[in-house]
């Protein structure tokens, strides 16, 4: 198959404009015709329901959750970019494209890039507006901070609750078209299939999560704005409901999956504390400023109390390895070494999967005082989860799953192999090649509900000539069939393990064979035990109750499937690409200090998976990615 | 007509409350002033209650004025009530109304004693006619130097509070009405919008102070007539001791010797 | 508090693999701190069939999980009992989304002030402490099933009148309009608002008017939401009402209970905008 990105030509800088022109319109009087259906309300979803809507289109929006100000953008702690330059620091355009670029160590598509920092400047106005109340300086103009290695300060934040703010936003932009009645919300409503009716995506169906009951909807149009699959993982920083259903029915339906092993690992998290974890949390990487990250240097002295170990046998591994940015090398250098350390039987806390971020030398150097007032929140919280006072013990950290570059496969257009079907957000794979930067997600999001979607589904939309399938034509039936068929299938297993213990195991895998760290017979194992365990999950689970009532054992288990397949195609992905990149870190691909080897020659493309059926492996197809604008080179933080 | 909204809406419900609670507020205020001149001595309190009456078409103005207000007052607390307990039909096993205070959970409590109260007060003091209780012109006229008679609003009060249980009724009252206030008045500058943060404080201060305060100056009538330090000015006839008259005797009469 | 792992063995750097992270009861130490608790659990099928409290006996409660990660352990053990899981709504768990929504011993989100439900550890309790889990209670927060309600109603508050009528696109210039800090951080305060409903669970009226006064006072303190104000709490208002949500009393279990903190100040604010568009003669309808 051949993938065809859909870039216009031209020079970058101009290619969006021009391609605003040379597409398709449709006529305002005939919008209200067309009907697109919207799964997911997060930042992505919810600005692109909004606006759809205010063009006139016919809009259905769909979450799990009991609202649509709860889709996980509402976690957003840090801050989204744009290049204002309001503080005169040299920020433009043309360098928040080049660290994006640069920061998804060359992975991804330059065009989409350029777009993305282009209209970056339009979302911060679109928000302003809306209300969002963004940090000010005295004078009263919007206030910035510096973020994720960047060396500007583009950084737009709103407390420590920028996402928050942000999907509030988006959220009443479609809540005033809910309440005009130009948008049809269903909230607590799933997407289980997709339906794809002539090769066109026309329609899904949703289960009514309080009832059970199974719907059918068409229409002429379908966007998937269901954010990211870090729950593969089982423990992630992400809300217990995120799944990749949504995506993965649309990848069984022919859509391509690009990059699934491109996920970001945080460095700076609160530890696991036992068996009973469900997820982890977040700390802002601020903490790295004044934080020193240290383990001790002998494995026997794990047990200790951080004070008993002396100054000589503390390993502040991060500055004596990167001596130039220290304790703020990127995410990803910086998750692997915790690692590392780990691994080398130094880890402290419960099962050994913790280092120190040590506050004492800056609490020395600038007093407590300062210390509370730049992260007092942050310590409150660390206090209220692990019940440590981290002004006196070193607070412990490890990473965790994040964020995931990888997603469905789209062209500039924001449209899957499909046609007719679009993804957007966290959902899609388009921006933040094999590493995202800090606060490039919520951009993204905005970038593409706000002001890139609207714009080119007119485009499809314009040539579409037939009006959409009724309900009960033969694909909707098929579709819903197989729904219902899995979902009985699920309540019927009646085996012994639950939902949960069987996707901690998943957890186990993954995070183990195809987390930080990766090596050919990790992977080839995880190959091999993930179908093994689907097996179990097949054979062995135990949903109760029905599907005619709100079971959310079952709604677990659904999504649960789901990743359960999806977790051998991201062993798959990180098989094959034999480099490391980003987010992506093979262990026989590294320099001998530790560094990530790249290799542009063979793997400078986007690596798409087909599904070819429910016993075969799927195919891959590869986007080359041909830099026309900048020069790959290699990140080093030295 | 968008005026209605106040007489529809829980907010405009909450503003008439809160405009209605400050005008009986207002009034108790004044009406403690007038009160309080008992210390005085009877010539001046008696003389507050002359020119009161002799605003004639006056005092019914203000009569009804205040009927009005406090049947809107509780009419639009009997409304809402309503409508608040529909809002939470379903009660917790424990522990509900988390951190609120008693004086806030109890609203309605102390307001239907001071309503309870204000009945008994009105028949009690303005009409008279309270079985036992009943207050003559014939009996109380204070006949002034200058020859003119007034009706004699001390002697009543020391009459009246020489009761114990009557003391007791209106102490009872005035609790009331301190809860009621301390909540009512802070309350009542929320409702109308009157707070914000930097006057939460001094509001809330302030319901508190002029709350005990009106219960402390309302209180201590009844409690000084029983404790004697108020009592007849013109003791007549074998009637020495407030305490001491059961009912208000004939002989009192005497005591405003040209009363007829 | 730091625990020390005595398994660990120093292995070789390069491929080396743990191949469990703590999360199967195998691996994890066993927690010397465990706690068996008494649990009493509303359960109730759905809104029109009857409710009732069921006792349980939770064993083995880690002080190191979080209130949510306990009925977890509790759905474990019904599961593999058999029994009907309790269903409780939940989604971030980090005190944000606003999703989880429970009263323990009657109080909404919990006994730790400012903090959700979610968010809560286990550590607030000791060993055979019995605990009182209901839903949060509200006629306008109709049930769903045990523990989780319908909180819709904020919804279409918000859909009434809690937005900036700004289209996308055509929107001026981020810093065309100084706002003070003061201004934007007052909104921002009240903009904090998670949504979650704790204010109307804790109040004896049932009253959303934290909820709705926060939501009104972010738009209407900035510039940007001034032009709609008047219309906007008139028509938010008119929603909350008819929603069957109760008046304010100004009882203040709202602010007690809100783990975001919203002030009731907020309450004064609406009240105040409402008088006076009110008086101004706007009604919920008169613009759109
Ligand atoms: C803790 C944390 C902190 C972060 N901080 C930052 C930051 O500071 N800056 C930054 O730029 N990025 C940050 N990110 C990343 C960023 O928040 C996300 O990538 C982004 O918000 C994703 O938005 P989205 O709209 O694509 O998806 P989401 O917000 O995840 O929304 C997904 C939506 O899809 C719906 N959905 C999912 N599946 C289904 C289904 N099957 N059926 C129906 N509906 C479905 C959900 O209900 C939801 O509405 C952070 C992420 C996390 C986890
Ligand atoms: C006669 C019977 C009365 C009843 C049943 C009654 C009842 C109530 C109730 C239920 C409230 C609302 C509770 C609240 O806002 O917290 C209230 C408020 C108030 N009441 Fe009364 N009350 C009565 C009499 C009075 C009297 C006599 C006064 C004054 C002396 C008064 C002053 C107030 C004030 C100031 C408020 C506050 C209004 C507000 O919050 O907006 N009330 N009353
Ligand atoms: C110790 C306490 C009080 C005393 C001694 C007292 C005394 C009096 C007297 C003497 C009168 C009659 C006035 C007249 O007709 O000339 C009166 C009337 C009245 N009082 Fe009081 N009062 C007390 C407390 C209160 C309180 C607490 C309230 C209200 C909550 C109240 C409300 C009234 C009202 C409504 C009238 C009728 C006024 C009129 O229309 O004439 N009083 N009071
Ligand atoms: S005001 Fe507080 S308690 Fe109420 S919904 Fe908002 S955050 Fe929750
Ligand atoms: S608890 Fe209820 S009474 Fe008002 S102050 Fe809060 S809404
Ligand atoms: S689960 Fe999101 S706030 Fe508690």
């Amino acid at each position: 198959m051949k993938l065809d990105s859909q870039c216009p030509s031209g020079p970058l800088a101009e290619k969006w404009n021009r391609h605003k022109f040379e597409m398709k319109l449709v006529n305002p009087a005939n919008k209200r015709k067309y009907s697109v259906i919207v799964v997911g309300t997060g930042l992505a979803g919810a600005s692109a329901a909004a606006t759809m809507s205010e063009l006139g289109y016919h809009v259905k929006a769909f979450c799990y959750q009991d609202s649509a100000r709860r889709a996980h953008s509402i976690a957003a702690q840090g801050g989204i970019n744009g290049a204002k330059n309001y503080q005169n620091d040299g920020d433009s355009i043309y360098r928040l494209f080049y660290d994006t670029i640069k920061g998804g160590d060359f992975r991804a598509r330059e065009a989409n890039v350029y777009r993305l920092a282009e209209v970056s400047v339009n979302i911060i106005d679109q928000c302003v507006a809306q209300g969002v109340p963004f940090a000010r300086e005295y004078g009263g103009l919007l206030a910035n901070r510096s973020f994720g290695g960047a060396q500007v300060s583009r950084t737009f934040y709103a407390r420590g609750q920028t996402g928050q703010q942000l999907l509030l936003g988006a959220y009443s932009a479609l809540a005033k078209q809910v309440g005009a009645g130009a948008v049809e919300m269903y909230t607590r409503t799933e997407m289980l299939d997709l339906v794809v009716v002539d090769g066109h995506a026309k329609g899904i169906i949703t289960r009514n999560l309080t009832t059970g009951k199974i719907e059918r909807h068409t229409a002429d149009a379908v966007v998937l704005a269901t954010g990211g699959y870090s729950n593969a993982f089982f423990l992630s920083t992400n809300a217990i409901g995120c799944n990749v259903t949504a995506a993965y029915r649309a990848y069984k339906k022919g859509a391509l999956f690009a990059n699934p092993c491109y996920t970001q690992i945080h460095p700076t998290c609160i530890p696991v504390s036992g068996e009973h974890q469900s997820k982890l949390t977040l700390m802002s990487e601020s903490l790295r400023n004044d934080g020193r990250v240290w383990a001790p240097k002998n494995p026997a002295d794990v047990g200790k109390h951080p004070d008993d170990i002396s100054e000589e046998d503390r390993d502040y591994y991060l500055e004596r390895k990167y001596p130039s940015f220290g304790n703020l090398a990127p995410r990803d250098i910086s998750s692997r070494s915790a690692k590392e350390a780990c691994d080398d039987g130094r880890g402290i806390g419960p099962g050994g999967r913790g280092v120190y971020l040590d506050f004492r030398d800056s609490i020395e150097r600038l007093g407590e005082k300062t210390i509370r007032e730049r992260y007092g929140n942050l310590f409150q919280m660390y206090h209220k989860i692990t019940g440590e006072d981290a002004y006196k013990v070193p607070m412990r950290i490890y990473p965790a799953l994040h964020y995931t570059m990888g997603g469905l496969w789209v062209d500039y257009n924001l449209q899957t192999t499909i046609p007719g079907l679009f993804a957007i957000g966290e959902c899609n794979f388009s921006d933040h090649g094999a590493n995202r930067l800090g606060a490039s997600a919520l951009m993204q999001g905005l970038a593409d509900g706000y002001f890139i979607l609207p714009y080119t589904i007119g485009n499809y939309l314009a040539q579409v000539k037939e009006k959409p399938p009724a309900t009960d034509h033969a694909e909707f039936r098929k579709a819903e069939e197989d729904v219902t068929n899995r979902l009985k299938t699920l309540l019927n297993i009646d085996g012994t393990k639950s939902v949960l213990s069987l996707h901690k195991d998943l957890g186990n895998i993954c995070w183990e064979k195809i987390g930080m760290a990766r090596n050919r017979d990790g992977l080839e194992e995880a190959i091999k035990t993930i179908p093994e365990l689907r097996e179990r999950y097949w054979s062995d689970l135990n949903v109760l109750g029905s599907n005619e009532e709100f079971n959310q054992a079952l709604e677990r288990a659904g999504r649960v499937a789901d990743f359960m397949e999806f977790g051998e195609l991201l062993a798959r992905d990180a098989l094959m690409r034999e480099e490391s990149c980003g987010g992506h870190f093979r262990e026989e691909y590294q320099t001998e200090d530790g560094e990530a080897v790249r290799d542009d020659d063979n793997f400078a493309f986007v690596g798409a998976w087909k599904y070819e059926g429910s016993n075969k492996a799927p195919s891959l197809h590869k986007e080359p990615l041909e830099y026309e604008e900048v020069k790959m080179t290699t990140r080093s933080y030295k | 007509m968008s005026l209605l909204n106040f007489f529809r809406t829980t907010l405009g419900l909450k503003i008439i409350m809160g405009v209605t609670g400050f005008m009986l507020f207002g009034f108790v205020v004044g009406h403690l002033i007038g009160n309080l001149q008992v210390f005085l001595g009877a010539a001046t309190i008696n003389a507050y209650a002359e020119f009161l009456h002799s605003l004639g078409k006056g005092l019914w103005v203000i009569r009804i004025g205040l009927i009005a207000v406090l049947v809107t007052h509780v009419w639009a607390a009997v409304t809402l009530a309503h409508r608040n307990r529909a809002a939470r039909n379903e009660q917790y096993a424990e522990n509900t109304s988390y951190k609120a205070s008693v004086a806030s959970r109890t609203m309605m409590i102390t307001g239907s004693i001071l309503l309870g109260f204000i009945i008994f007060h009105i028949f009690h003091f303005t009409v008279r006619n309270i079985p036992g209780l009943e207050y003559t012109a014939a009996n109380y006229t204070e006949v002034m130097s200058d020859g003119e008679t007034r009706f004699d609003v001390y002697n009543m009060m020391i009459s009246g509070f020489s009761h114990w249980w009557v003391s007791a009724l209106y102490i009872l009252g005035m609790a009331a009405l301190g809860f009621h206030l301390s909540h009512g008045v802070a309350s009542a500058f929320r409702s109308l919008g009157l707070m914000t943060a930097a006057y939460r404080k001094i509001e809330e201060y302030f319901a508190a102070g002029i709350s005990s305060s009106l219960v402390v100056g309302y209180s201590i009538i009844p409690i000084m007539v029983l404790v004697g330090v108020l009592h007849y000015e013109r003791p007549v006839g074998g009637v020495e001791h407030a305490s001491e008259a059961a009912s208000p005797p004939s002989s009192i009469t005497l005591n405003t010797k040209e009363a007829y | 508090m730091i625990v020390a792992n005595p398994d660990i063995e120093t292995k070789p750097k390069t491929g080396s693999h743990r191949i469990e992270i703590p999360l199967s009861k195998e691996t994890s130490q066993p927690d010397s701190d465990e706690m068996t608790l008494h649990l009493r659990v509303w359960r109730q099928p759905s809104h029109d069939q009857p409710g009732e409290f069921v006792t349980y006996d939770l064993p083995g409660v880690s002080p190191d999980s979080s209130f949510l990660e306990m009925l977890d352990l509790l759905n474990e053990m019904l599961t593999n009992r058999g029994e009907d899981p309790v269903a409780f709504d939940h989604d971030c768990r980090e005190g944000i989304c606003g999703m989880c929504s429970l009263t323990v011993d009657g109080i909404a989100h919990g006994p730790e002030d400012e903090v959700t439900i979610c968010q809560t550890h286990m550590r607030k309790y000791s060993d055979g402490d019995t605990l009182t889990i209901e839903p949060f209670r509200a006629t306008a927060f109709p049930l769903v099933k045990d523990l989780a309600v319908d909180r819709g109603a904020f919804d279409r508050i918000i859909q009434a009148g809690g937005f900036i009528s700004v289209r996308t696109g055509g929107a001026p210039d981020a810093n065309l309009i100084p706002i003070s800090k003061t201004i934007s951080d007052m909104a921002m305060d009240a903009a904090a608002c998670i949504g979650c409903g704790a204010c109307v669970a804790a109040c004896k009226n049932g009253s959303a008017a934290l909820f709705t006064s926060a939501k009104a006072s972010h738009l209407n303190l900035l510039p940007q939401g001034e032009v709609e104000k008047d219309r906007r709490v008139v028509a938010m208002v008119e929603q909350m009402d008819h929603e069957g949500f109760g008046s304010c009393t100004n009882t203040n279990s709202c602010e007690a209970v809100c783990p975001k903190g919203i002030s009731v100040t907020n309450i004064a604010r609406m009240n105040r905008q409402y008088a006076l568009a009110t008086l101004k003669g706007v009604t919920a309808k008169a613009t759109q």
